[in-house]
């Protein structure tokens, strides 16, 4: 891709976009400049101090005079006053918090069927490799997957192999793979992929949405801008890119009872809010909630904890003398269109990286204010939150967390420690994944995701020290189709 | 503008100030219209600019600065209309990309919708008020400056982010059509 403009062409540049906000800027519509004659008309000249001053000479002593002037200054300063007194008593009411809806759960057991403990159905994993395609040089970064269609797709990056500057850069391309019938294949380029990557998933029954974001910048230099961008795709074979309507950072899709329903968490334009959009076909968006609702900070993940009842979850942000703290936070909504968010001393200092669970009973996984690993369960729809019995020890940070038939899988990050799986019953209490099951040190996982057969998949990159690659974990579920959550 | 016409506008001559707005009404709206991409509150910035100058006419110290005061007012008028819409439950509908990979004769197949137009929707509120000043109205920086009520030094820097912005949108626009026509023109 060769730019159509460099930095010293900005004349050019000036020039073009001159000519072309002509063709942008919108002409008034007659009506509506009659309407400007029409309000003028009825509007008096308010002739301020100055003209009053001028039309009014000064025949009194400069005394009353100054006196005068003062007793205006003092009505109108009384008179703002008085209106913002007003104004921010509107926005109180109209701000005065949402009631707290009451959810209520019907068994804190998926599927109301007791099952045995992931410790003992998911014990040993197979890797598959994503093949690469294209250079020799290039590699996969995949993000993320979901079960699309009845067939596992992963997303992320692939490196072009194109490596320029020093140091090298090397460009990366949105990439797809597919799994066919338990081969790996990654999807031809397709005109919707740019430069860039995808990074996150959300399923329907009929829509797959993707996040990511692609760049225009000059081959191979790592600047300019990254853009969010929107996939949508009907088969998870062919995509169509979109312009997403704001910077979103998590997304979550649900479909049943006849509607389905996506929902965005964004991080608004100003860099500082939260946003959450909502969309009934992944196409046609609207901003649900904004910081008035949500506050300052970001959102790691939504998720879907009941039939309407969602959660998100991520970090906050106050200051105190030792500089700007993060504080873990979680957001709950029943709809997804009103939000409440928990309080700050709920989590405590920290940050929440993932959630999963259902019918109310939630699993968040992420950092303490120490920076060590660990957990907490909620079993009122993500609303109150307790810090889990035993979380992992040794400091090992869960990353991702998925409820899969029996309880719960995390993963961690390999570089504090050794093991990368873990799973629990409940979230109360965590245990390693042995090694030798097919999970090896090093290896870093990432997304998991459980199938409509209770096999259970994750991405990640399998990184022995001689050479990497991106890979796909499944582990499968000894019995035929269960329902999941 | 007339300061002939300004100066009878001020003294409240309606018809006179009826001519201002048949002269910059055009103007107001399509700036606005840059700046807050939407045409209906574009127009309703313009009314509310103009109502405000009229209401406050008689305060303007120097007539011959009747455009750049009219220009300040839309700014501030363009600002309430963001503040007032700004958490409003906006539906958008996403516009689909333009594809990436050269098409034969792609240059003679460029997607209708304008680039350009995706480009000052990625910028922000601020950035859009100094591009639509200066490269639709033509004012130059200090003009700018004055309309906004910012340093130069920061109105030369938005001018020279918004365009950074710009100049990638314009990337984008080169390098072919939307996935529908690329399919229309394969089938």
């Amino acid at each position: 891709m060769t730019g159509r403009f460099t930095p010293d062409d900005r004349g050019d540049l000036e020039e073009l976009v001159s000519s072309r906000l002509e063709t942008l800027a919108p002409m008034p519509r007659h009506r509506a400049a009659d309407q400007v004659h029409a309000q003028i008309a009825r509007t008096p000249q308010r002739h301020g101090i100055r003209a009053w001053i001028a039309s009014h000479p000064l025949s009194a002593p400069g005394w009353q005079s100054a006196l005068a002037a003062a007793v205006v200054l003092l009505a109108v300063g009384l008179g703002i006053e008085i209106g913002r007194s007003t104004i921010l008593a509107l926005l109180a009411t109209n701000r005065s918090p949402e009631p707290s809806a009451a959810v209520s759960f019907a068994s804190p057991s998926p599927g109301g069927t007791p099952l045995s403990s992931p410790a003992l159905i998911y014990q040993k994993w197979a890797r598959s490799e994503l093949p690469q395609g294209g250079s020799d040089q290039a590699r996969g970064n995949p993000h993320d997957l979901v079960e699309f269609r009845g067939r596992l797709l992963v997303v992320g990056g692939a490196e072009t192999g194109t490596c320029t500057g020093a140091p090298c850069v090397r460009e990366t391309t949105a990439a797809v793979w597919v799994d066919d019938q338990g081969t790996w294949r990654r999807l031809p380029n397709q005109p919707s992929f740019g430069a860039g990557a995808m990074n996150s998933m959300a399923a329907t029954r009929n829509r797959l949405l993707i996040l990511g974001q692609t760049t225009t910048s000059p081959k191979g230099t790592g600047e300019g801008l990254l853009w969010p961008e929107l996939w949508v795709s009907a088969n998870g074979l062919t995509y169509r890119a979109y312009d997403a309507p704001a910077q979103f950072t998590a997304i979550v899709g649900v479909d049943d009872s006849g509607y389905a329903l996506f929902l965005g968490a964004a991080t608004a334009a100003d860099g500082t809010g939260l946003e959450i959009w909502r969309s009934f076909d992944g196409l046609s968006w609207a901003r649900a909630a904004d910081e008035r609702q949500l506050g300052p900070g970001q959102i790691s993940a939504l998720r879907r904890l009941g039939e309407f009842a969602f959660v998100g979850v991520g970090a906050t942000f106050h200051h105190d003398a030792s500089g700007d703290v993060s504080d873990a936070v979680a957001w709950s909504s029943v709809g997804g269109q009103l939000w409440s968010r928990t309080q700050p001393s709920t989590f405590g200092a920290g940050q929440v990286d993932d959630v999963a669970g259902s019918e109310g009973h939630a699993v968040a996984v992420g950092a303490d204010g120490r920076g060590d690993g660990t957990a907490w369960i909620s079993e009122d729809g993500g609303i109150t939150w307790l810090e889990a019995e035993q979380p992992p020890l040794g400091g090992h940070l869960l990353g991702n967390v998925l409820e899969v038939p029996g309880g719960f899988i995390a993963v961690s990050d390999p570089r504090e420690g050794s093991a990368g799986v873990w799973t629990s019953d409940t979230g109360e209490r965590w245990d390693a994944v042995p090694e030798q099951n097919g999970i090896d040190a090093g290896d870093f996982l990432g997304p998991i995701a459980v199938q409509s057969n209770g096999d259970v998949a994750m991405v990640g990159i399998h990184d022995p020290g001689s050479a990497r690659a991106a890979s796909v974990w499944t582990s499968a579920a000894p019995w035929g189709s269960v329902t999941t959550p | 503008m007339s300061r002939e016409l300004v100066e009878q506008a001020m003294r409240g001559d309606r018809d006179a100030f009826a001519l201002l707005i048949d002269r910059t009404h055009a103007r107001l709206v399509g700036t606005a219209g840059i700046i807050l991409r939407d045409r209906g509150w574009a127009e309703d910035a313009a009314q509310d600019a103009l109502v405000r100058a009229w209401r406050d006419l008689p305060g303007l110290r120097d007539p011959g600065r009747f455009d750049a005061w009219l220009h300040r007012l839309l700014v501030r008028a363009c600002q309430d209309q963001l503040r007032r819409h700004q958490h409003e439950l906006t539906e958008v509908e996403l516009s689909e990309l333009p594809m990436r990979t050269a098409e034969p004769g792609g240059a003679a197949h460029l997607e209708d919708r304008d680039e350009l137009e995706r480009g000052l929707h990625r910028l922000t509120d601020q950035q859009r008020t100094v591009i639509a000043l200066r490269y639709y109205v033509g004012l130059t920086d200090t003009e700018v400056a004055a309309a906004t009520g910012l340093p130069i030094g920061t109105v030369k820097s938005r001018i020279f982010r918004a365009l950074d912005a710009l100049r990638a949108a314009l990337d984008a626009e080169a390098r072919g059509g939307t996935a529908a026509q690329v399919e229309e023109r394969l089938s």
